[in-house]
């Protein structure tokens, strides 16, 4: 009986150690629904967490319109205005002033219905710095070099460091 | 007696779930080992747009980025630009810096040129202004020899196909006198002198024959000729005569080249205009002089042409041909629609510690032949640290 249970033990000890030899896993893809609920405009999740009160960007940043038009030469531009709301919770003691990186890629295609999904951006710009003390409205414009992609994703973070 | 072989049953089983635990445990830990660290020591990769945490007030690698991103579209939308039906060409000028800090100005203009570059498809072209001139020289300079060379051959065809030779019934005598004005290309006239006699005599076989040189033999025409240069300013030396007459009117305008064969030059004296200073010159046929103002130097970048002679015996130019020998090397901003340039100003405050610059970068457009500015554009920023750096 001891002999067959140390058996089991090391038959099972064998198995686990193989387990952990793989060499390679797959990726996690993103799963369609995700992407699909993607807007045009996004922020992305705060860089760490506190136990009161919230860095979200949503918080602090709304957005007051958006337009995508094209120029006299055919080249698409984004418009989007960027207000700071200041503090809205108990916790904020004072509205704060806000600095943000935004990138905006351009696409030939539509972002819905497959959103990020749809394929490589034809163009993206780089992470530009956008300040904004409370109060402030921002028409914060962006142009593409590309004619023809007049679709885009906007992606919002906190300023990048 | 029972109780001890249970307790040690017990105690049995115990132990082998113990190590059955810390077995397992190593193993699965062992699976969740972190890899090995690829970073470099003391190093992290930032993303170009990424701040640094090192602080400053001045500009920032990504203002730059953004620059040129914003500047990028902005001048394809130009009319200028996208309504021209040929490629635009842009000149580019150092841009100003007008701020305390230490700076590439050159980096905006070089990070908007790629920008374009990747762009504009072929829309918008720049001139490559210090860059690979080097070697751009050696190459149409090795090409200007074969130029040379067929600029030879097709002097030697015209003379030899000409009606002096072709309609005379007796073979053509000929003299070859030296060129004038060798000394412009730093150039032996005696072989360029020899190499056209041979392709004339090669075109024209028996109907040319030429004397001797230094003869006395008579002959019918002399070929000569002269090397200039498509310049109205007083270009290199012009030959040894002139050479001498000008380096002796103009003292302080011109040095012995120390690199020179000694045996075939002449020593002489020089005073000075002003009378004050005594030096030994040297002076000699074929001596390349060079000159302070760079401007005589020989062999001058400008397109140089030989026109050859046929001298008859009153000292008439009877047949004359000009052929190109050596083009001048152009940069091509000739061909520039406009001029980028710009400048970048900031104003800079310190106090207890804290450094505040607010700085302005204008870029714009000028118009070469009216010197109006087409187009301009601003960026600015404001930034305050409270680490004060030297140069930022």
């Amino acid at each position: 009986m001891h002999t067959l249970s140390c058996r089991y033990v090391i038959v099972g000890i064998v198995l686990l150690a193989f387990f952990g030899c793989r060499t390679t896993y797959d990726a996690r893809r993103t799963p369609a629904e995700e992407l699909q609920s993607e807007g045009r405009i996004v922020f992305v999740r705060p860089d760490r967490y506190s136990l009161f009160g919230t860095r979200s960007i949503r918080d602090y940043i709304e957005i007051t319109y958006e337009q995508i038009s094209v120029n006299e030469a055919g080249y698409p531009v984004l418009t989007v205005g960027l207000r700071n709301r200041g503090g809205q919770h108990f916790w904020d003691t004072k509205g704060p002033d806000v600095q943000l990186s935004v990138q905006t890629a351009f696409y030939n295609k539509p972002i819905q219905p497959d959103g990020a999904a749809s394929g490589p951006a034809l163009y993206h710009t780089n992470w530009q710095t956008v300040k904004l003390v409370r109060g402030q409205t921002s028409d914060y414009k962006v142009a593409c070099p590309i004619k023809g992609a007049n679709h885009y994703q906007m992606t919002i973070s906190e300023y990048l460091k | 007696m029972f109780n001890k072989l249970l307790l040690l049953k017990v105690a049995m089983k115990i132990k082998m779930s113990v190590v059955l635990c810390v077995s397992v445990g190593s193993i699965m830990l062992g699976g969740c080992a972190t890899p090995v660290d690829t970073t470099p020591s003391h190093t992290r990769i930032l993303a170009p747009d990424q701040d640094d945490e090192i602080a400053g007030s001045f500009i920032d690698s990504s203002d730059i980025r953004t620059i040129a991103q914003q500047m990028c579209t902005e001048l394809l939308t130009l009319p200028e630009v996208s309504e021209s039906p040929d490629t635009v060409r842009i000149a580019t000028e150092k841009i100003r810096n007008s701020t305390r800090y230490m700076i590439d100005t050159n980096l905006l203009l070089r990070r908007l040129r790629l920008e374009l570059n990747k762009y504009s498809q072929g829309q918008v072209r720049f001139f490559a202004q210090g860059s690979g001139q080097a070697a751009r020289t050696r190459i149409l300079k090795e090409r200007e020899q074969t130029r040379v060379q067929k600029a030879i051959d097709d002097v030697a065809s015209f003379i030899a196909s000409s009606d002096l030779v072709q309609n005379s019934e007796k073979p053509v005598r000929l003299a070859v006198v030296p060129v004038a004005n060798t000394n412009l290309f730093n150039m032996n006239a005696d072989s360029f002198a020899s190499l056209l006699r041979t392709k004339i005599k090669d075109h024209a076989g028996a109907k040319v024959l030429f004397a001797k040189a230094g003869s006395d033999a008579q002959v019918d025409y002399t070929l000569t000729g002269e090397f200039f240069v498509e310049s109205i300013k007083r270009e290199g030396v012009a030959n040894t005569v002139e050479d001498l007459k000008w380096a002796q009117e103009n003292p302080n305008k011109w040095y012995a080249d120390p690199n020179y064969s000694p045996g075939s030059t002449v020593y002489g004296t020089q005073i000075n205009l002003d009378g004050s200073i005594r030096r030994r010159i040297k002076v000699g046929p074929n001596i390349t002089y060079k000159l302070i103002d760079p401007a005589l130097w020989n062999s001058p970048n400008l397109t140089k042409k030989f026109n050859v002679m046929l001298v008859n015996n009153e000292d008439m130019a009877v047949l004359e041909k000009v052929v190109n020998l050596e083009e001048q090397i152009k940069s091509g901003q000739e061909r520039a629609n406009y001029i980028l340039t710009g400048d970048i100003a900031s104003l800079s405050r310190a106090r207890a510690g804290q450094r505040s610059d607010y700085v302005l970068v204008s870029l714009y457009l000028i118009d070469p032949v009216s010197n109006e500015m087409l187009w301009e554009y601003g960026y600015e920023v404001k930034r305050v640290t409270s680490r004060s750096v030297l140069y930022r």
